[in-house]
């Protein structure tokens, strides 16, 4: 006897307000990201979990219950979805206290308890002794906390959050990221987190579903993404720039390997695919230069161009020799030191290098 | 000084604006919130007696509502008296005349409501109508305030509309303004001297009392 | 205590136009008004009975009766527009012959240029140069506007005054702007030159009869007419309210 799903699971396919296509799911007390450039559509996806926003096609289904099916003619409102939702600029209700703020969230509870909640949820986000000031007395920070104390004070069966933490300055950014760090183990739904930044993702997040154009590029489990995008594209929205095109020379089928030609350097690679003679493929290559690694088969010769210091790390314009694709890396400053010549040479392991 | 002409336009004044206000939040709300096909018609409908001269919307209204109409009979059975030459005639018109003046700065506030708040608000499990009372309209209320101002003075002034459908008739239809005229045509401009000084006076304060409630309203909200 | 201040305060709206509401109203002509409004106060003193007086220009009055206006007496200051209410069976004929009214030629104290009953001086005023804007009531719908004109045209100045006329809206109106600095003076109602005070502010001489078609003043009881209203009406005819139109510069009929 399977068990069934516990989570929200979506298919949603529409084209109003703009294009949409997405089937994705989430367990209960995990956060998914939905990360993406502004305008590929994740927070109108985020509305239409909500029920802001109605789709013309799909299913929404959370904890067995249908929110939306479009065979059926079944959409339910946003009130009768019991969602927690954080806009990206809070929607605070300006003429009411901090504490009002919270209670207006907790209509379905009887009046006596509403008052104890807020106040516990008030206290949980740090903000029990601000409880009577207005947002316009609060810092944007506070203002956020409060946001969020008002959709998890509902004990929601869904938490949406768009762009929570874009709103304010890195330093109060990642106070807020301690804080739903911290509020994690008191979250018993499914967290559906919008962002652009894919630092945050890393840290907050599970699961990443990553899209472009109203589509899904790549979901799976944050470190699975990012580590192996599975396109050009994904690879580039993750911030990965550095895709050199190399040409296959032959393939081994029985050992899984392929040989290839990248610039003026040729070696063998896994790669499960079945690819033709003299094929084209897009190579992906990291962003860290490594010249120290002893155990690295892989030798490939740099031409540098320029280096400019960025923080703590030294960032490089360079191609590999044979090739004219320009490459973004960033290396520890003394290691480039060491090389006094325009040239270097990188290390890598086979499985540095992912094939598209 | 005409006590009765007063207390007449006042009474207007006062139920124009009683009847008006509501209907307008309601209104605006649903313009402000919702697209449609035909909006643009709808708000430049809703616009046109600014652009019409009272005495046009006074003609039309006689034409349209007069004894001589099918509307105007309809409305005769229905109410009992007579709509055109009666105070009913005249809420009527005002109630017409005054609808730019109630909507368009209802209107203006419900749109200035951020999409946040709104959106916030419904998932916060708010239906509507809980909605429109404990998030919309303490935040729409200086525009609702503003209309109320407008609306009612502008009934406390109005006399083009009157005196076409109106009929100048003492405690019926003959306003502080017409009585005003009445006076000038009489000579007797004193007695139009003192009415047109206490109507200004009562503008005055009235303006001034709400743009301090106005102010007070912002304050409050820190 | 607030909401008892309310309610307070929305009955004494209420009440001043309850009660007007029984007290019958009347519409007349602009000229007869402070004639009109004395028998008014004569018949209230005699029988104690009220009524309401609303004034315009007689073509306007009779327009809103048409378009169901309440008056329940028409005092007209001609005899066509009372003639067409009961053509329109809004009121049982015959129209009946109240006044013959008189006009006025009138300028306030600070015009210096005599006046005469033949308007002599007006010719020579005009090519002067001496008048730049005269008022009459508008001919169109006023008979006191449309006999001035008559007298205008009666002595040959029309075409030369027609571009520098006043119009008002009624003769009352028209005497207004007579009395404004802003005109020479106009032709008006003689009664209205009667009217108290004004003798302190502008000069007036009665002009003759024989240069203008007659103004016969009619009134009618319309068919609504109540009690009150048809006490009015008598009294109207009677030898006090008649003493009275003739104190006001009015002619009765024969």
């Amino acid at each position: 006897m399977v068990e069934p799903f516990q989570g929200l699971v979506c298919q949603i396919n529409t084209t109003t307000p703009i294009f949409i296509e997405a089937e994705f799911d989430c367990r209960n007390g995990e956060i998914t990201a939905l990360l993406g450039v502004s305008g590929a559509g994740k927070t109108t996806l985020l509305k239409i979990l909500a029920g802001l926003i109605k789709p013309q096609q799909g299913e929404i289904h959370l904890n067995q219950r249908t929110w939306f099916n479009s065979q059926c003619h079944l959409h339910l409102t946003p009130q009768q979805r019991h969602i927690g939702y954080v806009p990206q600029h809070f929607g605070l209700f300006e003429h009411q206290t901090a504490l009002e703020n919270v209670i207006s969230g907790l209509n379905h509870l009887p009046k006596a308890e509403r008052h104890a909640r807020a106040n516990d949820w008030l206290e949980m986000v740090g903000l029990a002794t601000e409880q009577h000031k207005r947002p316009p007395q609060l810092s944007g920070g506070q203002r956020q906390r409060i946001a969020l104390a008002r959709a998890l004070a509902r004990e929601p069966d869904l938490l949406l959050l768009d762009e929570p933490f874009s709103a304010v300055d890195p330093q109060t950014r990642k106070q807020l990221h301690l804080q739903l760090l911290k509020l994690k183990s008191r979250i018993h739904c499914p967290v559906i987190m919008v962002t652009h930044n894919m630092r945050e993702a890393q840290l907050l997040a599970d699961h990443l579903v990553l899209m472009n154009n109203g589509r899904i590029l790549q979901q799976g489990t944050t470190d699975e993404v990012i580590s192996q995008p599975n396109s050009i594209t994904a690879a580039h929205l993750l911030g990965n720039q550095n895709v050199v095109y190399a040409k296959v020379i032959s393939q081994d089928q029985s050992k899984q390997t392929t040989q290839i030609q990248l610039g003026s350097h040729q070696f063998c690679l896994p790669d499960p695919q079945v690819r033709h003679i003299g094929e084209r493929v897009g190579c992906l290559l990291p962003n860290e230069l490594n010249v120290l690694s002893n155990s690295a088969p892989i030798a490939i010769t740099l031409d540098i161009h320029c280096h400019y210091q960025d923080g703590q790390y030294r960032q490089i314009m360079a191609t590999i020799v044979g090739d004219h694709t320009p490459l973004t890396l960033h290396s520890m400053p003394e290691l480039l030191r060491k090389t006094e010549s325009s040239q270097a040479v990188w290390l890598l392991t086979p499985t540095d290098i992912t094939l598209l | 000084m005409d006590w009765q002409a007063l207390l007449l336009s006042i009474k207007l004044s006062v139920i124009t604006t009683l009847i008006l206000t509501p209907i307008s939040i309601l209104v605006a709300r649903a313009l402000a919130f919702n697209q449609f096909r035909g909006k643009a018609w709808v708000e430049a409908l809703a616009m046109t007696p600014l652009i019409l001269p009272p005495t046009v919307i006074g003609y039309y209204l006689l034409v349209g509502f007069g004894q001589q109409s099918w509307l105007g009979q309809t409305l005769q059975t229905v109410l009992g008296t007579p709509i055109v030459f009666h105070f009913s005639g005249l809420v009527l018109a005002s109630l017409l005349v005054n609808i730019p003046f109630a909507l368009q700065p209802i209107q203006r506030a419900f749109e200035a409501i951020p999409d946040d708040v709104r959106d916030a608000a419904a998932c916060c499990g708010l239906n509507r109508w809980q909605s429109l009372w404990k998030v919309e309209i303490p935040l729409v209320w200086p525009g609702v305030l503003t209309a109320i101002v407008l609306c009612f003075s502008h009934v406390l002034g109005e006399f083009g509309v009157v005196l076409m459908i109106g009929g100048n008739i003492a405690g019926e239809t003959k306003t502080l303004s017409i009585a005003i005229y009445d006076k000038v045509q009489a000579f007797d401009f004193d007695a139009a001297g003192i009415m047109s000084l206490i109507l200004l006076i009562f503008a005055v304060c009235t303006l001034a009392f709400t743009t301090h409630l106005t102010k007070k309203i912002g304050v409050n909200r820190g | 205590m607030i909401r008892f201040r309310f309610v307070l305060f929305f009955l004494m709206l209420f009440a001043p136009t309850c009660f007007a509401q029984s007290i019958p109203t009347v519409a007349a002509a602009a000229n007869v008004r402070f004639a009109l409004d004395k028998i008014q106060q004569q018949f209230e003193q005699d029988t104690g009975k009220q009524v309401r007086i609303s004034y315009g220009s007689s073509g306007q009055l009779m327009q809103q009766i048409k378009h169901g206006a309440p008056f329940e007496i028409f005092l007209s200051a001609n005899i066509d527009y009372a003639q067409k209410i009961v053509d329109a069976k809004l009121a049982p004929p015959p129209a009946k012959i109240y006044a013959i009214g008189r006009l006025a030629i009138m300028h306030n104290k600070h015009v210096k240029l005599p006046l005469s009953n033949n308007l002599a001086y007006l010719k020579q005023e005009l090519q002067q140069g001496k008048i730049q804007r005269f008022a009459i009531a508008n001919p169109d719908h006023a008979p006191y506007g449309a006999r001035a004109k008559d007298v205008l045209q009666a002595i040959g100045v029309w075409q030369q005054i027609q571009p520098k006329l006043l119009y008002g809206e009624n003769v009352a109106q028209a005497a207004q702007f007579a009395l404004s600095n802003a005109s020479q003076g106009g032709i008006v109602a003689l009664s209205l030159t009667k009217a108290k005070g004004f003798s302190e502010k502008a000069d007036a001489v009665a002009i003759d009869a024989k240069l203008h078609p007659k103004l016969t003043q009619a009134m009618v009881l319309l068919n609504n007419a109540s009690d009150t209203a048809k006490a009015f009406y008598a009294y109207l005819q009677s030898p006090k309210a008649q003493q009275t139109l003739l104190d006001f510069g009015f002619d009765l009929p024969k």
